[in-house]
């Protein structure tokens, strides 16, 4: 499984980015962020947008799991309440974009 | 008497927990009962879309009137979670808590009220003195689901929403008054020109919030633009050689530099290098450094203090701007707004300033 991710806005307007590629990981790490994944709930593409908030992170998550990519591009408040802890786990795992 | 507010969680609506593609798929279910509740669901979220567009539209109908029609602030617990407004602890008149974030935002929502209300004679956000709610100590979910402290603010639509920072890089948000007064200052324009969050109108957008709010500090300070500071969120960082600021609207692209956390400002000061990039919504918090950089010159150009020409200046303009402005737009009418409110000189002062960054 490849997760590609770019988190940026917020009050700070950073843009961060994460890339992580589940084979190359650990198998105890392995196993937390497919599971992560899997208790996500994300299985199809989506773009939502809050009209009136300001000031949200953006997040653009990009998943392949076997070439079946799931692409979702939302901010904050449009996060699905299961893939909360995704987000921040990517978010930990993001550095500055160069 | 303060009228309670509904308990809502506005960043966590129904539709958002469960994706219509997944509701959408049950309408399909064999099994009646889960159909029965899908098609339930779509309508429930039909009915908040109905609600949500009608309050871009009308943000009036999210307005919490002021019982006098005055300036009212009401400050909220919400306890570490994301659960907004959580639980009401200081109401306008009440005396100041041990908390001190409570009262800090309760201080500087007053601050960026009596500067709009003074200096433009707007009754609070809406200019019909609704109320001004902020709720601090707000928290966010971390990767393990437990509620970890927001690292952000940010306005929902109808409040503020404040969270006390990781304590590495940033600290509490209601620390500063220039980040108070930019959230505050995405509800007036909510209520005025309303920029559509995208693109260039977006970048406006945090540019006029990023304006004001550095203007209710200075004012408040009452420095002439001479002394006067032209970073954002300085207050909120927690110090470290690589960073300064979250924004210097005087030299954009240099308010943090190699930082490991944050990296290096991606502000442009000109055209030139505009992003056109997907992130941050088309760089709203990326470009609003060119028009940032126009008004700080025009300023410095007009000399004295910043709120009392330039400032109307902006704010004139923000009132006449329309929902997909541009920056050559907002150019073009803070020069009308100068010629017409001041003079040649500020005229020439404005469009100098404009051209300067690029935009002409």
């Amino acid at each position: 499984m490849r997760i590609a991710c770019t988190i940026s806005g917020g009050f700070a307007g950073l843009v961060k980015e994460c890339r992580i590629e589940t084979a190359s990981l650990e198998p105890p790490e392995r196993a937390r962020v497919e599971s992560l994944v899997e208790e996500s709930g994300l299985v199809e593409s989506f773009e939502r947008f809050s009209e009136s908030a300001r000031d949200e992170k953006q997040f653009d998550v990009t998943i392949d799991r076997d070439h079946l990519i799931v692409h979702v591009v939302c901010d904050e408040s449009c996060v699905p309440k299961p893939a909360k802890p995704l987000m921040a786990y990517l978010a930990s795992h993001a550095s500055p974009a160069r | 008497m303060t009228r309670p507010l509904p308990n809502r969680s506005p960043r966590s609506p129904l539709q958002c927990i469960v994706p219509p593609y997944m509701i959408e798929a049950m309408t399909r279910c064999g099994d009646p009962a889960v159909r029965g509740r899908a098609v339930g669901s779509l309508a429930c979220a039909a009915a908040i879309h109905a609600v949500r567009d009608l309050s871009q539209k009308m943000p009036s109908m999210m307005a919490v009137p002021s019982p006098t029609g005055r300036r009212h602030r009401l400050v909220y617990d919400a306890k570490k979670k994301d659960r907004l407004p959580g639980r009401l602890v200081r109401s306008e008149g009440q005396k100041p808590r041990k908390d001190v974030a409570v009262n800090e935002a309760y201080d500087h929502s007053g601050a960026t009220f009596d500067f709009f209300h003074e200096l433009f004679g707007r009754n609070s956000l809406d200019d019909a003195g609704m109320s001004l709610i902020s709720s601090v100590h707000v928290g966010e979910v971390d990767d393990r689901g437990r509620y970890v402290p927001m690292d952000n603010a940010y306005w929902d639509g109808s409040q503020m929403a404040y969270g006390d920072g990781d304590g590495v890089v940033f600290t509490r948000f209601t620390r500063s008054l220039d980040v108070v007064g930019h959230e505050l200052t995405h509800g007036v324009q909510a209520f005025t020109s309303n920029l559509v969050y995208r693109g260039q109108s977006g970048a406006l957008n945090e540019h006029f919030s990023d304006v004001f709010g550095v203007l209710v500090r200075q004012w408040k300070e009452g420095v002439s633009v001479e002394k006067a500071s032209w970073l954002v969120g300085a207050d909120v960082l927690m110090p470290a050689a690589t960073r300064r600021a979250i924004r210097d609207m005087e030299h954009p692209g240099t308010a943090f530099v190699d930082d490991p956390v944050l990296g290096t400002d991606p502000q442009p000061a000109h055209m030139d290098a505009i992003y056109t990039g997907p992130a941050d919504r088309g760089g709203v918090h990326i470009n609003s450094g060119i028009p940032n950089r126009a008004f700080v010159l025009a300023a410095q150009a007009i000399g004295g203090k910043s709120w009392e020409t330039a400032g109307r200046i902006w704010y004139d303009a923000m009132l006449q701007l329309s929902r997909s402005s541009d920056f050559k737009e907002c150019a073009r009418i803070t020069a009308q707004v100068a010629s017409d409110r001041f003079g040649a000189a500020e005229r020439k002062a404005v469009a100098a300033a404009w051209k300067k960054v690029g935009v002409a």
